[in-house]
């Protein structure tokens, strides 16, 4: 589905990935770990064309997106949730999900609204409420709500569990699951807390100051000692054979 | 017949708001105070100054033009200053500057058609009123009817526009959050020159009246700048009615407290009307900063009911 | 040339510690520059008139008798230049007191909000010192304006030397002045706080006390080139301070420049000041065109801005790195504070060793 080859972007002057590969098929959860600056946001920013491609290719069922605007991006049938400022905030919850569902037309948006509701139900209580009212928690549910309302193929989501109750990070990794297994979404998944993604992943890549030092299964990633106790923070002996 | 003082205040606090709307439009929906409003204005007035100068005819009927070239003018400053500078993450101050650079361009340029109109045709172009063209209805001038018209349609139209139309949600969030909105499919340069043509054609046609009420000049924009940001800060930016609130506001405490002081003072305190607007900014920002649209009128009358606190029946 | 650049060099530092070092952008530059004006315009005729006794039924209307005081207070300094002197220093130490108190007046109901609302506050009551002084005659004799002693008239025809010397020389302190404060500890202040409003506030600084301060600073600088500035032309017109001259220029030359960048602004100005000064010098060769030649100056001036802001937004002189202490300072107190810390450490190992 999307398939990344040797990319090298940055911001204007500044490099940040050096000659990363990705690919992430249907039904698949691809996770994007690495410490602080190592270019995640960059990596997911650069699919969706925020960030500058100095060279390499990235293509998504066979389109070309490279040259393509966001707003273009978004209409292929890929989504993101940005890691911060993921919602309109101004905006009521309502006319947040038709901001985002607003490539759809009326009968298109009103039927994914109800859709994107039954996934999330808690939203429905406050439809009308100004969204920068809602608690952390309840953004991030209407932020992966948002990402739903056109339907996409592929969907991209930057720390969509920092600083949430673990109560409400286990909710959310649950969505991203049922994202996977029920509706055969394909999930790029950035995040800081390894384990939890690691632990739902089909996929792992690691990224070092803009180098892809790991890519390919997670239970592998955890298998180098060396790779999890300097990049991770986790201690390997007690997570090997995590997904046996 | 109307009050003469009453229509007077009428007709100047619509005509406020009609120049405001289209400052408080842009800054609502790019969060830009464009400073190159008052050039805006001034090309309106001179649109249908060179019009019936040249063609004739009664000024209103070039309205539609005034619009549409103040709206392209908008646009252009939009795609060579405003754009590129806000790729570049420039602060506000910097597109503050930029407005402000462009409004010298413009003054200058609208000074140089006055002088050679003047020069070359003899017209008044320096200084112009159009008042003798206006209609009169039910014994009073045209203007009056028109500004409190537009006034109202403007006010609807944009209201619903920004508030029940999709076109109208995206151009608020993309003040809100512009890369969440061109990631969820928004063009949002799109988006901002339709927010920059509708502001710069709101101003074009708010130039077109202002010779009918008062001296056309090369600086009539120019030297109304203070009060536009005066209504726009008073009325408050975050709701598009704010600016009608603003316009009657400041425009009946000018002409009414103008009156009442002259009455008791003498004719002296007239020329120190336009401090009004300035006492009232100032009131505002010390006490309801985000507004007169925004206050909390429930509280207060509650406030002024029950003495501070509300009383509980027990 | 050099009267004007210097009076625009003043102005423009001050809009540059307010603007480029503490990030308040003052479109009220004006307000503070009409209020030195006024007091060149109301305290040395009648400072004047009390030290030389003018005759004091002609000070019962002094608008109305501006010419005969001003001729008569003229020609008693001529041989008394001490007394000119004196006025000249006292009356620009209450132009600068006027400038600071315009400026916390006109700053105080914006000065918690947001920069842009600041601005177009300040732009707004800009004009509030023009329209009393447009209006009301006994403050500077309303629309068509009052004379001001010639504090200078003792050096008869070297006056213009002598008062341009004086501009520049004033100039120069200020800019000096300026450099001085730039690396020291207030300038670092009003730099973090431009930055990060939130980080600095968290390190103990009072955001709003020291926004005000910049503002203070920055309009009694302002105000001193308004005093200059009138003391120069020996005129005070409610109608010659314009916004267009006296804060849109400004702005424009120190954007030129370089903001945050004294020597930049400088620079700035002394290029828009002689570009200025050029066109007028060659209108003549442009009498043919059938307007006025100074709508293509201010064109020239707007585009030139138009283009630094989209080209190079930094100005001509980029702003430079804080400057601290000299490095042999820094290192000396570098090995004071290692010692010290050596000792503590010594000193806590033989009592664990005990």
């Amino acid at each position: 589905m999307l398939s990344v080859n040797n990319l090298n972007s940055g911001y204007g002057k500044l490099h940040v990935l050096f000659g990363i590969n990705l690919e992430c098929d249907k039904s698949e959860i691809v996770s994007i770990i690495g410490p602080n600056g190592s270019g995640k946001t960059t990596f997911l920013n650069t699919i969706f064309g925020l960030a500058d491609i100095f060279s390499g290719s990235i293509t998504f069922n066979g389109l070309q997106l490279n040259d393509k605007l966001p707003h273009e991006i978004s209409k292929v049938g890929i989504s993101y949730l940005p890691q911060m400022n993921s919602i309109f905030a101004d905006l009521s919850v309502k006319e947040n999900l038709k901001m985002a569902g607003y490539i759809l037309n009326a009968k298109e948006l009103k039927d994914t609204v109800d859709e994107v509701i039954s996934i999330f139900p808690v939203l429905k209580t406050f439809l009308s409420r100004k969204a920068g009212t809602l608690s952390g928690g309840e953004r991030q549910m209407l932020a992966v709500a948002m990402t739903l309302m056109r339907r996409p193929r592929l969907i991209m989501l930057d720390e969509p569990l920092a600083g949430l109750a673990p109560v409400i990070c286990q909710k959310l990794i649950e969505k991203i699951v049922h994202l996977r297994d029920k509706l055969g979404v394909g999930v790029i998944l950035v995040e800081q807390n390894a384990k939890k993604t690691l632990e739902i992943s089909d996929k792992a890549c690691l990224i070092v100051s803009g180098r892809s030092i790991f890519s390919g299964k997670p239970d592998e990633l955890l298998e180098s000692e060396e790779l999890v106790e300097l990049y991770l923070g986790l201690k390997a002996k007690d997570h090997k054979g995590m997904f046996k | 017949m109307i009050d003469p003082i009453l229509m007077d205040a009428m007709t100047y606090s619509s005509l406020l708001g009609i120049m405001t709307f289209g400052l408080t439009f842009v800054r609502r929906t790019t969060g830009v105070w464009n400073i190159a409003h008052a050039g805006l204005v001034t090309i309106g007035a001179y649109v249908v100054f060179t019009c019936v100068s040249f063609l004739g005819g009664n000024p209103y009927i070039y309205f539609l033009l005034a619009f549409i070239l103040s709206a392209v003018v908008a646009v252009v400053e939009y795609l060579l200053i405003i754009e590129p500078l806000r790729r570049r993450k420039a602060s506000t101050t910097m597109l503050l500057v930029s407005t402000l650079a462009f409004d010298l361009v413009m003054l200058s340029i609208l000074n140089i058609y006055a002088d050679y109109l003047q020069n070359m045709f003899s017209l008044p172009s320096k200084n112009f009123l159009l008042r003798k063209l206006d209609f009169i209805l039910f014994d009073e001038p045209g203007i009056f009817w028109v500004s409190l018209s537009f006034l109202m349609i403007f006010l609807v139209v944009l209201y619903v526009i920004l508030n029940y139309t999709k076109i109208g949600i995206a151009l608020r969030s993309c003040v809100c959050n512009p890369m969440l909105a061109s990631v969820s499919g928004i063009n949002v340069m799109h988006t901002n020159l339709l927010s920059w043509f509708i502001s710069g054609g709101l101003a074009g046609v708010a130039g077109g009246l202002l010779p009918l009420w008062m001296q056309g000049k090369p600086v009539v924009g120019d030297s109304l700048l203070a009060l536009m940001f005066c209504v726009s800060i008073v009325g408050g930016v975050e709701e598009i009615y704010g600016t009608v609130l603003g316009g009657f506001l400041v425009g009946f405490t000018q002409i009414l407290v103008t009156s009442a002081l002259s009455i008791v003072l003498g004719a002296a305190v007239i020329p120190y009307k336009t401090l009004i607007p300035m006492a009232i900014l100032v009131l505002t920002l010390l006490f309801a900063p985000s507004g007169i649209a925004k206050v909390n009128w429930k509280k207060i009358l509650t406030i002024v009911k029950f003495g501070g606190a509300s009383k509980r029946k027990i | 040339m050099i009267a004007f650049f210097a009076i625009y060099l003043i102005i423009n530092l001050s809009l540059n510690l307010q603007l480029g070092y503490a990030g308040i952008p003052n479109f009220g530059l004006v307000l503070a520059f009409t209020g030195g004006a006024y007091t060149v315009g109301w305290l040395p005729i009648r400072l004047c008139m009390w030290v030389f006794n003018i005759d004091s039924e002609l000070g019962a209307d002094i608008a109305k008798n501006n010419v005969i005081i001003v001729s008569q207070i003229n020609s008693h300094i001529q041989t008394q230049p001490l007394i000119g002197l004196a006025v000249f220093i006292l009356t620009l130490i209450a132009a600068v007191a006027v400038g600071g108190l315009l400026g916390f007046v006109s700053a105080y109901p914006a000065i918690r909000l947001r920069t842009d609302y600041l601005a177009i506050t300040l732009l707004a009551l800009g004009e509030v010192l023009s329209i009393i002084g447009q209006n009301y005659d006994p403050l500077v004799g309303g629309v068509i304006g009052i004379l001001a002693p010639d504090v200078w008239g003792w050096s008869g025809g070297s006056r213009f030397a002598v008062v341009s010397l004086v501009l520049f020389l004033a100039a120069i302190g200020t800019l000096l002045t300026l450099d001085l404060i730039a690396r020291s500890p207030i300038s670092r202040t009003f730099r973090a706080i431009r930055d990060n409003e939130v980080a600095a506030s968290s390190m103990g600084k009072d955001v709003t006390k020291v926004r005000m301060e910049a503002l203070v600073i920055g309009s009694m600088i302002c105000s001193l080139a308004g005093a200059l500035c009138a003391f120069y032309t020996c005129y005070v017109g409610p109608a010659a301070y314009g916004r267009l001259e006296w804060t849109f220029l400004p702005w424009l030359m120190v954007i030129f420049g370089g903001l945050g960048n004294n020597f930049g602004v400088a620079l700035g100005t002394f290029i828009f000041v002689a570009l200025q000064k050029l066109i007028v010098f060659y209108k003549s060769s442009f009498a043919f065109l059938p307007f006025d030649v100074v709508w293509l100056e201010y064109l020239l001036l707007g585009s030139i801005i138009l283009v630094i802001l989209v080209f190079r937004p930094s100005g001509l002189m980029k702003e430079k790195q804080s400057r601290t202490m000299p490095k042999t300072r820094l290192e000396e107190i570098a090995a004071k504070v290692l010692a010290k810390s050596s000792k503590e450490s010594r000193a806590s190992n033989a009592k664990k060793n005990r």
